[in-house]
């Protein structure tokens, strides 16, 4: 009898279900989006300059990810699809083919073909561009457009990253050469074949974007346009939210993020844990050009107290590349077992009276209130360090002054936070290959670096992966550097009226591009 | 008179000559650059890239090649272009300039209208229970520094008073009426404790000149009450007020930076902010020259106002 029922309480169950997913079901296919509608939208931080080769920053992107189209994209699930090119070959592994859609139209109303494809990265080379991404595309050999619609693109050796700098604005946005030529610089306007026109910019304060009649994906975007606006204060920010305001806006801190989550009728987005705390070690000078001594500061520091403490738990154990590349990322449990990565008082004194220094030592670490997380995890790993015996110092800057020493490798240890790259090499190459021109760390491990290199010129995916695995053993090992966390660098809300939003892992807003208002 | 004012404008050239002169040597000492800035977290991948740049915006030269350059260019009227957005620095803060004037004048107005006839009626009324209230009222007006009570306001505000007009800035020529309701607020908090200094100087002021010869004159001529307070007492209280009005422009001026981040203001104290954290050199001269600009005007405008109320003062 008892088993009777039960089996007709799961029939029941299965009943409810099933009416449930297909009332779900319905009743999202009956909400086609509607078009028309103006919303307001905040940033946290001004653009430097507007034009997408000049400047890579990620408050620039924010403005310009609207404006400006690649020859692919990324979808917010982080997977590449056609953009520009409506499809790409690659004939052997150094040579990329790349077909145009046809009729894509410029903001100036010209047909988009394969000389701006051209155009905009030899814009990007040429030297006298001074463009940051021209190192990102040092191995391409040739470009050229072999008739109007296709451009064929040949390395100089292979680059898996390739295709990932194709689909990213902060890197190779394609330009109309006309527009260039005419103004010199793209600083104070944008013209592009993005979904969005820029109408009006007031640097620093607000822009304005319409709707792109002429975008070439049909029916697309369903908005008439937004206001785009700078609060750089987050108290302020938070309260346009509360008071609605403002439709869609970020915030970075993990508190202010958590006050923002009661807010009614609003849903929060954290946006993929790419931003890394990193605490940078100084391989060149003393105390730290000491392996032993670097692995008995990773010996004394506990991760999770930081997550915990500083970050009020948002956050992730992470290696030298972060959580959100899931092709080569170790798992959580991998992460623990790593060499030095759990607290052990006993093996840092260990290290240390091997080091030569049984009583510990002292060194700077450099570090500025530029985001609300750098002055406090730093307090902390001086805790723990002062339990090793390891005397911290912590030296706060200002922004700027902190960016000249970090430029000069004038520190012994410095703290502060990476954001989302295009490609899983991006998060360290540049700091610590020896042959980086702006290595920053005085890094320079023959092992580290060969493994290096073939994790940016494999091809084969598999032989990657585990190539990346070796790394990341590899970095924890000689501890480098030292990463005690990652967590999602925007905590995005939205109001419940926007619907068809998607927050993209790299803080993109792209996705206002198939937005839509809902309200009665 | 009128000489007196040239003279006063002439010698404003040395003071900006020195505030322009401070403004590079504090952006020559103080260590990064635009070009580091423009990095953010990422890396030069190519060192080279970042000297082109240097290169462009003559910040490879030395210091006193910069500043030459830079004057060269002012005495022909033209102070330069932003190094961040390509910008034209004084059209940039021409712009900017009317919401600083609105701020400044709805602080004006509640400092007149408000502080000063309270503190007259509050030194009339010495050791009334109104007399009271009023100072402790202005002790803490004067002690809560405005960059928090700003916060308050907004935080406030947009939750649990949503009538009240914040962040829903609109330019004047958009809106009069929204514009004005948006700046009341953002006025109230940038003149708070001046608001507060005033009322408390106008009341010992007052009671000051409540107890002259002339006060008592005049009530024996038989004049009424208001005539006693609002001509004779009123009149010579202002004067030391008016001096302090102009110094705490000065100190208003100073609160532009906070009152602006915090209401979402586009005017000259954020775009100051902003320019110096991305060491736009060009933008942040132009504007810290308006400002001072702006301190020496005012400071004139009130040493001609001292010949109106006290015509013994003659330039």
């Amino acid at each position: 009898m008892k088993r009777c029922r039960e089996q007709w309480s799961f029939v029941f169950f299965l009943v409810v279900l099933s009416v449930a997913v297909f009332l779900a079901t319905t009743a999202g296919f009956a909400q086609t989006p509607k078009r028309g509608g103006w919303i307001k939208v905040a940033t946290d931080d001004t653009a430097m300059g507007l034009d997408p080769h000049l400047s890579i920053t990620n408050s620039t992107f924010t403005f310009t990810e609207h404006v400006y189209d690649t020859l692919l994209r990324y979808n917010y699930k982080g997977e590449l699809e056609p953009s520009l090119a409506s499809s790409w070959k690659l004939p052997n592994n150094t040579t990329y083919v790349f077909n145009l859609r046809k009729g894509v139209k410029f903001h100036n109303g010209r047909e988009m073909t394969a000389d701006d494809v051209v155009y905009s990265f030899q814009r990007i080379l040429d030297p006298k561009t001074g463009s940051p991404s021209a190192a990102t595309f040092e191995l391409i050999s040739s470009i050229e457009a072999t008739d109007k619609y296709t451009v064929k693109i040949i390395l100089k050796k292979t680059m898996p990253a390739f295709l990932n700098y194709c689909a990213f604005v902060r890197n190779s946005a394609i330009v109309p050469k006309e527009e260039v030529q005419k103004r010199g610089t793209l600083q104070k306007d944008m013209i592009g074949t993005g979904p969005f026109k820029l109408k009006e910019y007031k640097h620093g304060v607000s822009a304005t974007f319409v709707r792109n009649e002429n975008y070439w994906e049909a029916g697309l975007p369903y908005l008439d346009g937004f206001d785009f606006v700078v609060i750089k204060d987050e108290a302020s920010r938070l309260a346009g939210i509360r008071k609605g305001v403002l439709d869609i806006g970020w915030l970075k801190g993990v508190d202010m993020a958590d006050m923002a989550a009661k807010t009614p009728g609003t849903t929060l987005i954290e946006s993929a844990a790419a931003r890394q705390g990193r605490f940078w070690l100084n391989n060149k000078t003393f105390p730290f050009n000491n392996l032993k001594l670097r692995q008995a500061v990773a010996a004394s520091l506990d991760f999770q107290a930081i997550i915990d403490k500083v970050l009020l738990g948002h956050g992730s154990l992470t290696t030298l590349i972060p959580p959100s590349e899931s092709d080569f990322i170790l798992s959580q449990d991998e992460i623990k077992k790593l060499p030095f990565y759990r607290q052990d008082y006993t093996l840092a004194k260990k290290l240390l009276t091997e080091a030569g220094y049984p009583n510990g030592f002292e060194f700077t670490i450099i570090t500025s209130p530029h985001s609300p997380d750098y002055v406090p995890a730093c307090e902390i790993i001086q805790q723990q360090l002062a339990k090793a015996g390891i005397k911290a110092k912590i030296q706060q800057m200002e922004w700027g002054a902190f960016q000249k020493i970090r430029r000069t490798i004038d520190f012994q240890a410095n703290f502060f936070a990476g954001s989302w790259r295009a490609d899983a090499t991006d998060y360290f190459y540049t700091y610590i290959h020896g042959e980086s021109q702006a290595n920053e760390t005085g890094a320079n491990d023959p092992e580290i670096n060969k493994l290096m290199d073939l994790c940016l010129t494999t091809v084969d995916q598999e032989k990657r992966k585990d190539y990346f695995k070796q790394l990341q053993y590899k970095f924890a090992e000689k501890a480098i550097g030292i990463f005690p966390y990652a967590m999602a660098s925007r905590f995005e809300i939205v109001a419940d009226h926007v619907k068809g939003y998607f927050f993209m892992p790299n803080d993109g807003r792209a996705y206002l591009r198939q937005a839509w208002i809902d309200k009665k | 008179m009128f000489r007196y004012i040239l003279y006063r404008l002439a010698a404003m050239i040395p003071v900006l000559l020195g505030v322009s002169l401070l403004v590079f040597s504090l952006f020559w000492v103080v260590p990064g650059d635009v070009v580091d800035i423009m990095m953010g977290d990422n890396s030069w991948g190519d060192p080279s890239a970042a000297e082109t740049v240097r290169k462009s915006l003559n910040l490879d030269k030395p210091f006193y090649v910069q500043y030459g350059l830079w004057l060269g260019k002012v005495l022909r009227g033209d102070f330069g272009v932003s190094f961040i957005s390509g910008q034209n620095v004084s059209s940039e803060i021409l712009q900017r300039i009317p919401v600083n004037f609105q701020m400044i004048a709805m602080a004006m107005f509640f400092i007149i209208l408000i502080g000063i006839p309270i503190g007259i009626l509050s030194a009339y009324r010495q050791f009334s229970w109104f007399d009271h209230i009023v100072r402790l009222a202005t002790t803490l007006g004067y002690s809560i520094p405005n960059f928090w009570a700003a916060t308050i306001v907004v935080l406030l505000g947009s939750v649990y008073f949503k009538w009240l007009p914040v962040l829903n800035y609109v330019p004047f020529s958009e809106d009069p009426v929204g514009n004005i309701k948006s700046m009341l607020l953002p006025g109230f908090v940038l003149g708070l404790s001046t608001l507060a200094f005033v009322t408390r100087l106008a009341r010992s002021s007052s009671l000051d000149t409540l107890r002259q010869d002339y006060v008592r004159t005049a009530r024996a001529k038989g004049a009424s009450e208001s005539v006693v307070l609002f001509v004779h007492v009123m009149k010579n209280s202002l004067i030391p007020v008016v001096t302090i009005l102009g110094v705490q422009v000065g100190i208003m001026i100073g609160g532009f930076v906070l009152t602006e981040e915090v209401f979402v203001l586009p005017g000259v104290g954020s775009l100051l902010l902003m320019s110096i954290q991305q060491r736009d050199l060009m933008m942040a001269t132009g504007g810290i020259m308006f400002l001072a600009v702006v301190n020496v005007v005012v400071n004139l405008l009130v040493d001609i106002a001292y010949t109106f109320l006290d015509p013994r003062i003659k330039y």
